[in-house]
């Protein structure tokens, strides 16, 4: 038989009271506390003893000392309690566990009022750590709609953002309700009311909580894979799979073939695409080559075509405002082509302009693409005039 | 708004001060005073009488006079001397008002 196991405690550390009659029956169980893991779910370990009853304490550890004060406020705790019987045998999540298994030592609390006065200065502590995380949150907050939370979701290197926060709030939701407990308990103890009430047994919850965290840890990676655009785009030739794309590309825009040889670039005439929670399709697309006109003018072109069929109108809206927001933001010289009336490109929203290369942006729909026109060493002349049209009328339906 | 000082004391608190107004003691010492003057009627977990030595600290009712090793020595101060006397005066008229009464 296994000498140690580990648990998942079946309630929040703060429920002090839950929390200690859980490890007392745990030890009369033959299951004695060893140690708190560093996990981030908070498992703890279990070695195997004689069934005893052992009486174990939490408490809010004190205040550090100051940085000036040579006193171990902590230290001073941990010795007074020692001096009456108490062991010392972790540190929780901000609270000391001790535990004794003396019956004749006196409890730790034996003053609810006094009890209340330590709960007010780890209230302090907690509201400080609520503040802060709120502090937080509120900064990474801006920092996504600053930047357009749903461009960064839908391109790889930034899908963790939106992650992120979602993690911060409820971290914060955790901390919130924690201080709300404290409240409650802090108010009952300064009316006079001790909490040492023996509660139900907490065995079979606490085995019911590790069997689903047990389950959902190795659940929760494939659902948020599932879930977020983190799936590396594969690279495709576009050549071998004609159709494939929902819109034009250059050659079909002018009619004229592009002839690569010149270049020497990844990814040329190829396309990337997947599906997200945001984007039924999201596909990219590079084409590099030298257009010879009949009259003899050679044309450089380099384009680049993001392209995003969203899951809903509104999402496509907000998509194509934060392109245009970010090309605001930009730090390079900012120049307005087409008019954003324009009878011309027939599709419900257009823009075109260079920041630092030319870009058209379109929206029609749900359907959202943006194509930048890649500046080389070479002379790139940019056709907006004539080629918006033919590439907004590629993608209406 | 500056903090106000401990408006009224626990009957643990009391016998702190109780127990520090004739001399002082450590830790350990003051609980084994308390239950003995109270003849284990009044017992002081470790815990309790933590919170009521850093209060006082702080309150400056008492102040730390020695330390030697883990065992760390209190004395009273003239502040606490005056709050151990108003509770006392306190309590002097609650049991005169009961007296009345009974």
């Amino acid at each position: 038989m296994s000498k140690t196991v580990t648990h998942y405690p079946p309630c929040p550390v703060y429920e002090t009271r839950r929390f200690e009659q859980w490890l007392e029956d745990m030890a009369k169980d033959g299951w004695f506390l060893a140690h708190f893991t560093a996990s981030l779910f908070g498992s703890i370990k279990f070695t195997k003893s004689e069934p005893s009853s052992v009486r174990f304490r939490l408490q809010p550890a004190p205040k550090k000392a100051g940085r000036f004060s040579r006193r171990d406020r902590r230290q001073e705790a941990v010795d007074l309690a020692a001096d009456f019987g108490w062991v010392l045998q972790d540190i929780y999540q901000g609270y000391f566990v001790y535990y004794t298994i003396n019956p004749d030592v006196p409890e730790l609390d034996t003053d609810p009022q006094v009890q209340a006065l330590a709960l007010q200065e780890h209230r302090r502590k907690k509201r400080i750590q609520f503040y802060s995380g709120l502090a937080l949150t509120a900064l990474v907050l801006v920092l996504l709609v600053w930047r357009g939370p749903i461009y960064y979701s839908l391109n790889n290197s930034q899908w963790y953002q939106p992650l992120l926060f979602l993690i911060l709030l409820f971290a914060l939701f955790l901390q919130w309700k924690e201080l709300q407990y404290l409240k409650h308990m802090q108010k009952q103890l300064a009316e006079g009311c001790s909490n040492g009430k023996r509660l139900p047994s907490f065995l079979h919850k606490a085995a019911i909580v590790s069997t689903i965290a047990a389950c959902f840890l190795p659940a929760l990676i494939p659902t948020l894979n599932a879930l977020l655009p983190w799936q590396a785009f594969r690279w495709k030739s576009a050549a071998e799979d004609p159709g494939v794309l929902p819109f034009a590309t250059i050659e079909e825009v002018t009619g004229e073939t592009l002839d690569p040889s010149h270049w020497s670039v990844d990814h040329n005439n190829e396309y990337a695409s997947r599906a997200t929670l945001l984007a039924s399709r999201q596909i990219v697309f590079q084409q590099y080559g030298e257009i010879t006109y009949a009259s003899g003018e050679t044309v450089n072109v380099a384009i680049r075509i993001d392209y995003y069929e969203m899951r809903s109108e509104w999402l496509a809206k907000q998509l194509f405002r934060e392109i245009q927001h970010q090309a605001a933001l930009s730090r390079g010289e900012y120049t307005q082509y087409i008019d954003h009336e324009d009878p011309n490109v027939p599709v419900d929203q257009v823009d075109a302009y260079s920041v630092y290369e030319p870009t058209l942006l379109l929206r029609q729909d749900s359907r959202v693409m943006r194509l930048r026109f890649i500046p080389d060493h070479k002379i790139i002349r940019v056709y907006f005039d004539q080629w918006a049209p033919a590439f907004a009328e590629s993608i209406l339906d | 708004m500056p903090k106000q000082a401990l408006d009224s004391l626990t009957e643990s608190m009391f016998y702190v001060l109780m127990a520090l107004y004739r001399g002082e003691k450590c830790g350990i010492d003051i609980a084994a005073w308390i239950e003995n003057k109270t003849q284990g009627r009044c017992r002081l977990g470790p815990a309790t009488l933590y919170t009521i030595l850093a209060k006082f600290e702080k309150e400056k009712y008492i102040r730390e006079t020695h330390v030697d090793g883990r065992k760390r020595t209190y004395a009273i101060t003239d502040l606490g001397r005056q709050a151990f006397r108003e509770e006392y005066d306190r309590l002097q008229r609650c049991m005169e008002d009961a007296k009345t009464e009974l």
